[in-house]
């Protein structure tokens, strides 16, 4: 599985690695930007299979990444999962159907999920 | 001139002033010897004592001035001759000229026309000159002087009413001359004046016109009453130019040359014609001095009337007179035949030649000579001598006349006493009688003894009605005093004239028979007369057609049923063209003549008829005399009675005896003794009639009686007044009546409806109205009645159209009896508006036709008054009631503002008004209107502590303030007449007030003060209410805003908590599962222990923030249809992991009724039974965990049920409070949780509508019980935001 990539958009470095380490296990290379706009920049190069992307981000937040990825077709195929340290906001990103974690996040959660959305 | 004045008097009637004294005029006239100059002056005696005397000293005073001027005459002729021998002498001051009165013809020469000179409209108008002025009399030495001036010279002229004199002299007199002639001439004006003022009034006296005429007919001098109207110019116009017919003018101008040529005195009577009327003058004319006529002229209409009066009744009398069947003679003082008839000739068998002026008592027999002398000497000696007895006359050829005499006295206008006899020859009718009395006498012993007692009351009876006959005749004139009947009737066959004894017999006493005919005058009478009128009228023309005298005999019916027998002449009288003038009627009444003379002829067989037939008749007597309600009464001079008719018993209960010798005022009531004493002998003492006169009598028993009293005063035969014959009439009956009919009407006038009564359909024309329609309208009931007030006058013109509309179509609608109609609206007589109940009801006959209408007028004005103030009291509360709910349409201050004052003025008028509120010390305007500068008005402020300013005043007092005698504005100028503050009070605290302005004075009054005070409570509301809200919504809106910091502090919070905690609990468990390589079971067990911290960490966080949005009502509940197997198997596969690893079971029952599907938030149940579960799990070691599901519309149950250690029953109080957690030892560490998850839950089943409970047991379990009220998914889905 060593051809699938996982971006991991984290400006918490603590936290960057944890999924890093999960995602590793999981078989994913990953890459790790700890800025919006770098991001951005980032996935006008490359269409990563799986993105775990923070809302909570320096220079452009997460909703505004989340907004131009849903825009670009080449990412559709992105499997997206969104983490946020807001219980509330999670709460309503999950009713809209999309996938998103609540800090903290426990790492074999995030195997479980990462394992079903892959056979999925 | 005496001998002028002697003409002139002679022209006036009345008087006559000789020289001499002559016995003939003595006899004749008043003579009086006047004073100085030896005349006499005769005057008719009717003149009266007074005028004589005045016109005695007149006169005296005319002679006296007519000497002087006499003398004044002679100084004239002396200085006009002084004048001719001037100019005879060719005296510079030739154009010298005098003149008296009509001698002015000179003035001709000097163009001035002397009629116009008269009428003083000389000045501009003659022929001489504008030069010619009158200048002013101030200079002349009398006021009737004047000067003339002329081109030619200065005219000096003296003037009076009647005569001028003039001195003309166009050149410069010799002065001493010239003063002479002044003075002398001044002198003549005063004597010729005084002259003419005293013949004025004489002239005056007798009221007739004058006029005086020179010889060629011109007016030189008049005089007439002030009612007499003449041309504006008079003098020295012809007399005959006055008059206008052409006849009168004529006869003036013949009786003018009469005079002249006879030189005595010419009379003529003429008519003239004014006004439609025809009046009658007598112009005198008689000759003066000189050719000059006198001529007076006086209206003798009314004597003419009365001339022409007498003439027609003379001959109507002559006739009657000339034909009558009685002997009719005129005897003078002396007894002297002055006249005597035909029937009188042929009862002596003398002509008429024979008798005139021969003694009357040649013709009598020896006894009645010594009869009629001895009642001749009585009668001097002043006893009462019947005019009524009998006597014989011996006729010329000796045989002996038994004849009736009638005799009444009359003064001639002269004052000569004449004695008028009626003489009947009752020769044959004596002797029928007396063989008749013989046959009766006999009669009489048979019934006499069953009359006898009835006899002495019916004798009384007949003697009072022949005594009252009798008497009655006295008073009559010449021709009722013969029984005979008289007629004088047209040549028509009209009636003109009847006696009383005529109209009797036919029936017509009360009947105006004049001018009608016989066949008229049937249809007046009874029927029974009919015939005998019919035949009466051919009679009539048969007459007529005989051109003589007709005699016959006519039956005539009776009222009893009898019949009469008359012996009728008739006798027509011809106009001189032998037209038809009259016809006279005579008849005497034979019928006990022809009756005597059958009765003897029938004595025997009608024996017993005649007897029936006398007690028939006495009966019908007695009964009509019996039958009046009247009593008949005498009294003498003493105003005693003297007689007293029996009916006096059943009026008075005195017997007629009784009553005689006593006064009227013996039976008057106390009470009425003064006022009716005076009254009766005021009439009394002037011998006057009672007429009418109600008086009250005492009866016998002590009874009041009315009494009607008629009387007249008797006289004797000498003229004494000799005392009263009169009839009490009994009128208590009607006074009683009219007593009643007073007091209903005192009723009706109490009371407050008017009652009227209208006659037949046409309502304008009342019958009747109570007398208290003047309290109603102010018109008495005489002026409503008389019709000078129409309805339409007195009905508000607003509503006349209605009520005539109203009332019109009930009379036409035969079947509508009671006009129905609203109360409308009448205007009194001052004006004022009444408003009247009209109850009008129609009366109808059977056919429906209206015979009048009826009803009350009520006024009701006050009960309108009330119900129009009620009316305004529910405007106004109306009004208040749009401004309250107006006020209450908003809460926005400037728009309230706006309402308030816009609200304002539709329940209290104003020119300006303004808002005001306090702040602190001071009371500032916030709004205004009707003010021109509403900038500077808004934000201008007061101090309260200013007790200066009214506005204080309204704040302090809390109450309504007036100032009605101007205020100034806010500029200091007083354009505002009247002002009203009005307090804004909430909680009885002022919060402000209300200005209103007005411009006129004195114009607010209290009601306004308690409309805009009530106005003013619903504002003060309202803005309280505005003030309130505003303040609730900034502490919502700054709590709102301390719940968002909080929110959003809690969430920055629990996600700066978070984020460390994730890299603790992620690298932990990274740590743990042994991906960062493999550690010690020590070391496993150490992270652990971070990895439960930490997890516990984020749950707290994790409660705390759910708990925080909760308290802040930020919950979204997502409702929509939500599948119980769904929940159930959701929330077990949750529950099972917790309560697998404890080795419990989750046993969920679900009840059959339980619905598969409802709306709710399945996400927010499911937290709440996944708590609640979570907790049963963590509590419990053994033992099953149950959920049990029910349902019981529209709840459903959630029943969460342990066997764990159980919640002590002080601890179920405090289990959903945030932040509390039971407290127990047995409780360890590991299972404690934040202590938020039950008050979370229970806010949760709160936020949804239900509840959670809780029942436990310490040591045995606990029962939560989740309660939803659920709807079923039919129905939409529904965000709720609480």
């Amino acid at each position: 599985m060593g051809n699938h990539l996982a971006l991991i958009i984290e400006d918490d470095s603590g936290q960057a690695d944890i999924f890093t380490t999960v995602l590793h296990v999981a078989g994913f290379e990953t890459e790790t930007i700890m800025d919006g706009q770098e991001a951005l920049d980032r996935l006008a190069e490359i269409s990563p299979d799986v993105l775990i992307l923070d809302l909570h981000l320096p220079t452009i937040s997460g909703d505004e990444i989340l907004a131009q990825i849903r825009q670009n077709e080449r990412l559709a195929a992105m499997q997206i999962i969104l983490v946020t340290a807001d219980a509330l906001l999670a709460r309503d990103i999950q009713r809209k159907g999309d996938i998103a974690l609540i800090k903290p996040v426990s790492p074999a959660q995030l195997r479980i999920l990462i394992s079903r959305l892959w056979s999925a | 001139m005496l001998k002028k004045i002697e003409q002139v008097l002679s022209a006036l009637a009345d008087v006559k002033l000789l020289t001499e004294y002559r016995s003939d005029l003595a006899e004749q006239y008043h003579t009086v010897q006047l004073k100085g100059n030896g005349y006499f002056l005769y005057v008719d005696q009717s003149l009266g004592d007074e005028a004589i005397d005045t016109l005695k000293d007149k006169l005296e005073l005319l002679l006296l001035h007519f000497e002087q001027l006499d003398s004044a005459a002679e100084e004239y002729i002396r200085l006009n001759a002084e004048i001719k021998a001037m100019r005879d002498a060719n005296h510079p001051d030739h154009n010298l000229e005098m003149g008296v009165g009509e001698e002015f013809g000179f003035l001709k020469e000097f163009g001035i026309d002397y009629a116009l000179f008269q009428e003083k409209k000389l000045v501009v108008n003659s022929g001489l000159s504008p030069h010619i002025l009158m200048t002013s009399q101030e200079q002349s030495p009398d006021a009737d002087s004047f000067e003339l001036l002329t081109k030619h010279g200065k005219l000096l002229g003296y003037r009076t009413d009647a005569f001028s004199l003039f001195l003309l002299s166009s050149k410069q007199l010799n002065s001493s001359i010239k003063d002479i002639l002044q003075a002398k001439l001044w002198w003549l004006t005063r004597v010729y004046k005084q002259v003419a003022s005293d013949r004025d009034l004489i002239f005056n006296t007798y009221l007739d016109s004058y006029f005086r005429i020179d010889n060629e007919g011109l007016i030189l001098d008049y005089q007439v009453p002030d009612y007499i109207e003449l041309p504006s110019i008079v003098l020295g116009v012809p007399l005959p130019d006055m008059l206008t017919d052409s006849e009168t003018k004529a006869r003036f101008a013949q009786a003018v040359q009469q005079v002249r040529q006879s030189g005595t005195l010419v009379n003529i009577e003429y008519p003239i014609i004014s006004q439609n009327r025809t009046y009658f003058h007598e112009a005198r004319f008689a000759p003066l001095q000189k050719a000059q006529i006198v001529v007076i002229i006086r209206d003798i209409t009314e004597r003419k009337k009365a001339e022409g009066a007498l003439l027609d009744s003379e001959e109507r009398y002559r006739s009657i007179v000339e034909h009558s069947q009685a002997g009719i003679t005129i005897m003078d003082g002396k007894y002297q035949f002055a006249y005597v008839n035909n029937e009188f000739c042929r009862i002596v068998g003398y002509e008429a030649d024979e008798l005139i002026g021969t003694d009357f008592r040649n013709v009598l027999s020896e006894e009645s000579i010594q009869l009629v002398s001895e009642n001749y000497i009585r009668r001097r000696n002043g006893e009462d001598v019947p005019l009524e007895y009998e006597f014989t006359l011996v006729h010329k050829n000796g045989e002996e006349r038994r004849c009736a005499l009638k005799s009444s006295v009359y003064k001639t206008s002269s004052g000569k006493i004449r004695t008028i006899g009626q003489i009947l020859d009752i020769t044959e009718r004596k002797k029928a009688e007396r063989e008749l009395r013989q046959h009766r006498e006999h009669l009489e012993l048979l019934v006499h003894e069953r009359t006898r007692a009835l006899n002495g009351e019916i004798e009384r009876h007949k003697e009072t009605a022949v005594t009252l006959a009798i008497n009655e005749e006295r008073l009559r004139t010449l021709i009722n005093s013969t029984p005979d009947i008289i007629c004088f009737k047209d040549g028509n066959g009209r009636w003109l004239e009847a006696n009383d004894a005529d109209l009797e017999l036919f029936a017509l006493t009360d009947v105006d028979y004049r001018n009608k005919t016989d066949s008229e005058l049937a249809a007046f009478t009874a029927p029974m007369y009919k015939e005998a009128f019919l035949g009466c009228e051919i009679s009539d023309e048969e007459t007529w057609k005989s051109k003589e005298l007709a005699r016959g005999v006519e039956i005539i019916p009776a009222i009893d049923g009898t019949e009469k027998v008359y012996d009728v002449i008739k006798v027509p009288l011809f106009e001189q063209d032998g037209s038809r003038k009259g016809l006279v009627v005579l008849g005497r009444d034979v019928t006990e003549r022809e009756q005597a003379e059958k009765e003897l002829l029938n004595e025997i067989e009608q024996h017993k008829q005649a007897r029936n037939a006398l007690q028939e008749s006495e009966k019908r007597f007695r009964d009509i005399v019996l039958s009046s309600s009247d009593w008949i009464w005498e009294m003498d001079a003493n105003g005693r009675y003297t007689y007293a008719s029996g009916k006096v018993k059943e009026v008075l209960g005195y017997t007629a005896a009784e009553i005689v010798g006593k006064a009227p005022f013996e039976l008057m009531r106390p009470e009425d003794l003064k006022r009716e004493g005076k009254k009766i002998r005021n009439l009394v003492s002037n011998h006057q009639p009672v007429v009418d006169m109600e008086t009250w009598r005492v009866t016998k028993d002590g009874d009041a009686v009315c009494m009607l009293v008629n009387a007249v005063p008797i006289f004797d035969d000498e003229g004494d007044f000799a005392g009263y014959r009169g009839v009490d009439k009994d009128i208590t009956k009607r006074k009683q009546i009219e007593k009643d009919l007073k007091q209903a009407d005192t009723i009706i006038r109490t009371s407050p409806a008017v009652a009227f009564m209208s006659r037949s359909d046409d309502k304008k024309r009342l019958e009747f109205i109570s007398d208290n329609v003047v309290d109603l309208l102010g018109y008495t009931a005489e002026e409503m009645i008389s019709a000078k007030v129409a309805a339409v006058d007195i009905t508000h013109p607003d509503d006349w159209a209605m009520v005539k509309e109203s009332t019109d179509r009930c009379i036409q609608d035969d079947a509508c009896q009671d006009i129905s109609m609203p109360p409308y609206r009448m205007i009194s007589k001052d004006g004022q508006i009444k408003w009247i109940d009209d109850r009008t009801h129609i009366i109808r006959d059977k056919e429906g036709s209206v015979i009048n209408t009826q009803g009350v007028l009520l006024d009701i004005s006050r009960l309108k008054q009330v119900e129009e103030d009620l009316r305004i009291k529910r405007q106004q509360a109306e009004t208040l009631q749009t401004a309250a709910e107006a006020l209450g349409s908003t809460l926005e201050l400037q728009r309230i503002f706006e309402i308030i004052l816009n609200e304002l003025r539709k329940v209290v008028p104003y020119d300006s008004a303004s808002i005001q509120r306090i702040k602190g010390d001071e009371i500032a305007v916030v709004s205004c209107a009707g003010f021109s500068n509403p900038e500077k008005i808004i934000g201008l402020t007061f101090d309260l502590m200013d007790d200066d300013i009214p506005n204080c005043e309204v704040v302090r007092t809390r109450s309504p303030l007036i100032v009605n005698d101007g205020v100034p504005d806010h500029a200091g100028v007083f354009t505002i007449g009247s002002w009203m503050g009005v307090p804004l009070l909430f909680s009885n605290e002022a919060i402000g007030m209300l200005t209103l302005d007005k411009r006129e004075f004195g114009f607010y009054t209290d009601e306004h003060a308690q409309l805009a005070s009530a106005f003013a409570a619903q504002t003060a509301v309202a803005l309280e209410n505005i003030h309130l809200f505003d303040e609730t919504e900034k502490a919502r809106e700054e709590a709102l805003r301390a719940s968002e910091l909080k929110s959003r502090f809690l969430a920055r919070i629990s996600h700066e908590l978070r984020t460390p905690l994730s890299s603790i609990f992620g690298y932990s468990e990274l740590l743990y599962d042994g991906l960062l390589g493999s550690i010690s079971d020590k070391q496993k067990e150490a992270i652990k222990r971070v990895m439960d911290n930490s997890d516990y960490l984020a749950s707290l966080v994790n409660d705390l923030l759910e708990h925080a949005q909760i308290e802040s009502g930020n919950i979204d509940l997502q409702i929509k249809s939500v599948n119980v197997n769904e929940l159930l198997a959701n929330v077990q596969s949750k529950v099972d992991i917790l309560a697998v690893a404890k080795g419990l079971t989750l046993n969920i029952y679900r009840d059959a009724d339980v619905p598969a599907d409802f709306l709710g938030d399945e996400r927010r149940l499911q937290q709440i039974l996944i708590n609640l579960l979570g907790n049963a799990v963590k509590f419990s070691n053994a033992g099953d965990i149950a959920l049990h599901v029910k349902y019981e519309e529209p709840q459903i149950s959630f029943i969460v049920k342990d066997n764990g250690i159980g919640i002590s029953t002080e601890a179920q109080t405090y289990i959903f409070d945030s932040f509390r957690q039971v407290k127990d030892s047995t409780i360890i560490q590991k299972q404690a949780g934040t202590g938020l998850g039950l008050p979370i839950a229970k806010q949760l089943a709160i936020a949804m509508g239900g509840d959670i409970t809780v029942e436990s047991t310490v040591g045995q379990g606990s029962t939560f019980s989740v309660l939803l009220p659920i709807t079923l998914p039919e129905e939409e889905i529904v965000w709720v935001t609480i």
